[in-house]
């Protein structure tokens, strides 16, 4: 049974319709890379399972349970709302740290709250289950640092560490290296390779090609608010199928050709 | 003009008790105005439309007459149109200083809050936070450290439009000041300045700490 399954996913923004019908589904383990031009909905496809939007239709399923269902006539409470998010974690493209918090507190403020009120056990003294996921991300001696004292990089593997300590089922990244120069984005995209040997599942949205091409399992091209194709690596990148992926990666290729 | 040190002193404890007076209706104030400013800046940006108009109505009007008039009307119009004695003349003052304190207030919170990123609380709220959480473990620290410099000029402003409830006589700093002019010395109203300047030098110097204290990150 796949973890996630989505199923027939709409959203417009006014007059705009940003997604058109998105349905896919990722087994566990998996590591599914979004890419696509900027504006093709990628980003509003994690904001939808996430519920910082709320999709016009369309199902989602977690382990074969449904968490949302835009046909519902019931309006989901924010206690289920907040119980379905802790599923999914998602790590912004703009890290989105608490700068008031050091690293530790970081990780460790929703974790405490979350065990507070009963919806999560973390098996043990919160503070060194939370060290452990910054150690993971290789960030032990900066725990005690505020964000700004951290490198882009940095704060990212933080909010990865934060996202991570939640235990969620699936990870969410929402381009998480575009706001890092290519030194600061290699450092995030080791720590998301270490995930992904660890068979962590995850849905990455991003612009890095070689990197997608590397760690996923599958690859989902979205334009125009559809899925264009799906498929893993190598059919996508050696031989893909529809006209508008082919038009899409030949403007990377240029690219690299050109650097 | 000479000064006889008896004078001075009799002047120096008489203005003492005018300035306890002027602390008072200070302290009241912010005291009461402060958790007063926040709820109506929650008004203000009420998702429920006719809550927002209206409490955006009512603090237009309370910023847009003189506090002067305010207090007249706190203090004459239940006599006036009722003919009770709603408040007395300090209570009085502490009402309408509330009150208007609390509406300019209501603005720098509002504008503190409206000027924290949307990604804080889509953060706090894919963590699985409440929003109550998240207002106030996330927001509140960050706007404080940004209101702090607009807020520091309105409370240092409260310190001296205290002395605009001398309009209904009561006895702060400038009043008692004021009733030495009866005879004939002019010397006590220039000494209230010193008052003035060190209660404000403290208020900035306190107000400097704080932006110190909350330096160690920044937004």
């Amino acid at each position: 049974m796949p973890i996630l399954e989505v199923k027939d996913m709409y959203k417009s923004f006014g007059n705009v319709h940003v997604l058109k019908g998105v349905s896919f589904s990722v087994e566990k383990g998996e590591v599914i890379s979004v890419i696509g031009a900027s504006g093709n909905g990628k980003t509003t496809l994690l904001r939808c399972l996430t519920f910082l939007e709320t999709a016009e239709k369309g199902e989602v399923y977690v382990d074969g349970n449904k968490i949302f269902d835009a046909s519902s006539k019931k309006k989901m409470s924010d206690k289920e709302i907040r119980q379905s998010r802790l599923r999914f974690g998602l790590v912004f493209q703009n890290f989105n740290l608490f700068p008031q918090y050091t690293a530790l507190e970081n990780v460790t403020l929703a974790m405490k709250l979350l065990a507070k009120d009963g919806l999560k056990d973390f098996g043990g003294d919160i503070d060194e289950v939370a060290k452990s996921y910054l150690e993971r991300v290789g960030l032990i001696d900066k725990i005690d640092c505020y964000p700004c004292q951290l490198s882009g990089g940095q704060q990212q593997r933080v909010a990865i560490a934060r996202a991570l300590a939640l235990n969620p089922d699936i990870l969410f990244f929402d381009e998480p290296t575009s706001a890092l120069d290519p030194l600061l984005t290699n450092e995030v995209l080791a720590t998301l390779k270490d995930l992904a040997k660890e068979n962590m599942t995850m849905i990455i949205v991003t612009h890095e090609m070689k990197f997608a091409k590397e760690v996923s399992s599958k690859i989902i091209y979205m334009d125009e608010g559809s899925i264009v194709e799906c498929g893993t690596p190598t059919e996508i990148f050696e031989n893909p199928k529809h006209p508008k992926t082919r038009e899409f990666l030949a403007g990377f290729i240029e690219n690299d050709a050109n650097q | 003009m000479s000064i006889s040190w008896p004078l001075f002193c009799q002047v120096t404890l008489d203005l003492l008790a005018g300035f306890k007076t002027t602390c008072l209706i200070f302290a009241l104030t912010l005291v009461l105005a402060l958790p007063l400013g926040l709820a109506i800046s929650f008004g203000s940006m009420s998702k429920f439309k006719p809550l927002a108009y209206v409490t955006k109505v009512f603090v237009w009007i309370i910023r847009g007459v003189p506090l002067m008039l305010q207090i007249f009307v706190v203090f004459y119009v239940p006599r006036l149109l009722w003919h009770v004695n709603a408040f007395d003349r300090f209570s009085a003052v502490i009402v309408a200083f509330v009150i208007n304190y609390a509406c300019y207030f209501s603005e720098i919170y509002r504008g503190g809050i409206e000027s924290i990123p949307k990604g804080q609380y889509e953060a706090g709220k894919v963590l699985g936070m409440t929003k109550t959480q998240i207002f106030t473990k996330v927001i509140l620290m960050q706007v404080v450290k940004r209101i702090i410099p607009p807020m520091s000029n309105e409370i240092i402003t409260l310190v001296k439009d205290t002395a605009l409830s001398r309009v209904i006589m009561v006895a702060e700093i400038l009043k008692v000041a004021e009733n030495y002019t009866a005879r004939a010395l002019i010397w006590p109203i220039f000494y209230t300045a010193v008052f003035y300047l060190a209660f404000v030098g403290i208020l900035t110097l306190l107000f400097g700490y704080i932006e110190k204290k909350l330096d160690y990150y920044r937004t």
